[in-house]
């Protein structure tokens, strides 16, 4: 499972998440029991099964195409952390 | 009679003859929801003064021709957008969260008369039933506070503060925690009752459902939403559900997975039980057919596989930049770890890192496509055996509610046990419904799933069995009866 614990590390920062320590072993241990039933699910021949990628066939439904007005600025920004007048504020982009 | 008791139709029945007065049923329903919060924790925002003013609005209408849900009080789960409240998911991350437009579902409930009681607490974004992950601690059984409820809305319909709630089921969670609660839950075809509005953490096998003590009212609510929406299909032609519910087709076959009792932690009692409910079904006439499945047992681990993928694609925009908690850091990627990281349960933290996980390059074919394959033959299964079957019928769950202290501490397994019988409807967008039984004193269920659309005779097959009501514990006839 070493492996699994580096793989683990950059799945963690792909998710933008910081696991502990407890966290991970947690879950490297949950994923011994998955990882034992995933092997069995790869034993079945699946080569011509094609994937199914919602549970409804139904596709591109649209509507009716209305021009609707936008999210009042003021709605848009309500739920920000940090705001000015018009826009989210985030810290610096580039890092030290 | 208790009028917080009443169906949909003797509610409204009794408000248009003046026989009900919706003030006289707000206090009753105010009392007993602050009761029930201190006692089970199952609301996350209720307002009495926003319930107050719905009851108000609607008593100065002077509509003639009143809707259906006319002063029907409805519990809304906590991940299903409302304006005049708070949306949270149950997250740290959402802790304050005020939506900018209303779930399609809510609006219709609205239109139609219903009165919304509170945005009751699930799971951190409707992940589960184990009451492990919600920010404001979790649902306590009103059978057995011991254990998990699995949701608020569960906890709400069982107590009587609500004549049905709307929650979402990515898995099967309505369906368990109607399990646990020993309430009726039926999760509809994909589409079927609007989407638009559910903050859902996997797209493809998420949808709104209802939960209710009585088939007639999951019928008037499933009347009322099952509607094309801006984002949903045309909807089928549909019967009129309320009307319908006594005509089960007289040669209704009923299809059992021969292997039903090989379930990971399958609880003797209801092992037991649910023989004894086999042979109660042929009793009364229906037709028992055993049956193979060979795929079946796969469908908790295929959704775990495909939930796991989509919700690290679907809650990635919650990163503390436009809504929600933020943790600062030195520099933006810094920030959006430290907020996610303490944003996030310890399980959603784990279940996120197992999606990014499943979508790098060396697990994706072999694990996430190997899995949606997977899908279309269980899925195929499934509707091969629902024409020549009307329903497909297992419990619901392989165990009563879990205790909320166990240990190890459950619902953390992957796959989670308590899905082995649900996810394949989810995996498949069929309808599926749990109808409550009970057994050593807590309740269980009976999950019966149809083809898509089949809405109908799910609804027929629990009005059948109706007919012999769940004996309700002092516990919950206590909160019933505040």
């Amino acid at each position: 499972m070493k492996a699994v614990q580096e793989e683990l590390k950059g799945a963690a920062w792909d998710a933008r998440i910081e696991l502990t320590a407890t966290e991970t072993k947690e879950l490297l241990q949950e994923l011994q029991n998955f990882f034992k039933l995933t092997r069995q699910l790869q034993k079945i021949n699946l080569e011509k099964t094609p994937a199914t990628y919602y549970g409804s066939e139904k596709t591109n439904t649209l509507r009716e195409d209305v021009v609707q007005p936008s999210l009042p600025l003021d709605v848009s920004l309500v739920n920000a952390p940090e705001t000015d007048d018009s826009c989210f504020l985030v810290p610096r982009i580039i890092e030290e | 009679m208790d009028p917080a008791n009443l169906s949909v139709q003797q509610i409204t029945a009794k408000i248009n003859k003046k026989e009900l007065l919706l003030t006289e049923l707000g206090a009753i329903l105010a009392g007993r929801s602050k009761y029930a919060q201190k006692k089970l924790n199952l609301f996350i925002s209720f307002d009495p003064q926003l319930f107050t003013e719905q009851i108000k609005k609607n008593e100065q209408s002077t509509q003639v021709n009143r809707p259906p849900l006319w002063g029907v009080p409805v519990a809304i789960a906590d991940n299903i957008t409302t304006v005049d409240q708070k949306t949270t998911c149950a997250s740290r991350l959402l802790a304050a969260y005020q939506p900018p437009f209303e779930a399609q579902a809510v609006s219709l409930l609205q239109e139609n008369g219903a009165l919304l009681i509170g945005k009751t607490n699930l799971e951190e974004f409707g992940l589960g039933c184990a009451g492990n992950s919600s920010y404001f601690k979790p649902v306590k059984n009103p059978w057995d506070i011991k254990r998990t409820a699995g949701s608020g809305a569960a906890a709400a319909v069982a107590s009587g503060l609500a004549t049905f709630a709307l929650a979402s089921d990515v898995r099967g969670e309505i369906r368990q925690a109607a399990s646990y609660c020993g309430v009726i839950a039926l999760k509809p075809t994909y589409g079927k009752i609007p989407r638009e509005g559910l903050i859902d953490s996997a797209s493809s096998l998420e949808q709104t459902g209802i939960l209710a003590r009585r088939v007639s009212d999951l019928a008037w609510a499933l009347q009322v939403l099952a509607v094309p929406g801006n984002n949903n299909p045309p909807a089928v032609k549909r019967p009129l559900y309320p009307e319908i519910l006594g005509n089960i087709p007289a040669k209704t076959r009923i299809a059992v997975p021969a292997d039903w009792d090989q379930a990971p932690l399958l609880e003797e009692g209801i092992k037991n039980n649910f023989r004894e409910q086999l042979n109660k079904l042929a009793r009364v006439g229906l037709e028992i057919n055993y049956v193979t499945l060979p795929h079946f047992q796969y469908a908790s681990l295929v959704a775990t596989i495909i939930g796991a993928v989509e919700a690290f694609s679907n809650l990635s925009n919650l990163d503390g930049v436009r809504f929600g908690y933020r943790k600062e850091g030195k520099h933006l990627q810094e920030m959006y770890i430290k907020t996610r990281s303490a944003g996030f349960s310890s399980k959603l933290k784990k279940f996120l890192t197992l999606g990014g996980l499943l979508s790098t390059k060396k697990y994706y074919n072999s694990h996430f496509l190997q899995g949606q394959k997977m899908r279309s033959i269980i899925k195929k299964e499934l509707l091969d055996c629902l024409q020549e079957n009307e329903l497909l019928l297992t419990p619901t769950t392989p165990c009563n509610a879990i205790l909320l202290d166990s240990s190890p501490p459950a619902g953390e397994e992957l796959p989670d046990p308590a899905a082995y019988y649900t996810a394949a409807a989810n995996l498949a967008g069929f309808p599926s419904l749990n109808f409550p039984v009970s057994t050593n004193g807590l309740p269980y269920g009976l999950q019966f799933m149809a083809k898509k659309e089949d809405e109908g005779v799910l609804l027929q097959i629990a009005f059948l069995l109706e007919k012999e009501p769940i004996k309700w514990p002092i516990f919950a006839l206590e909160l019933q009866e505040v």
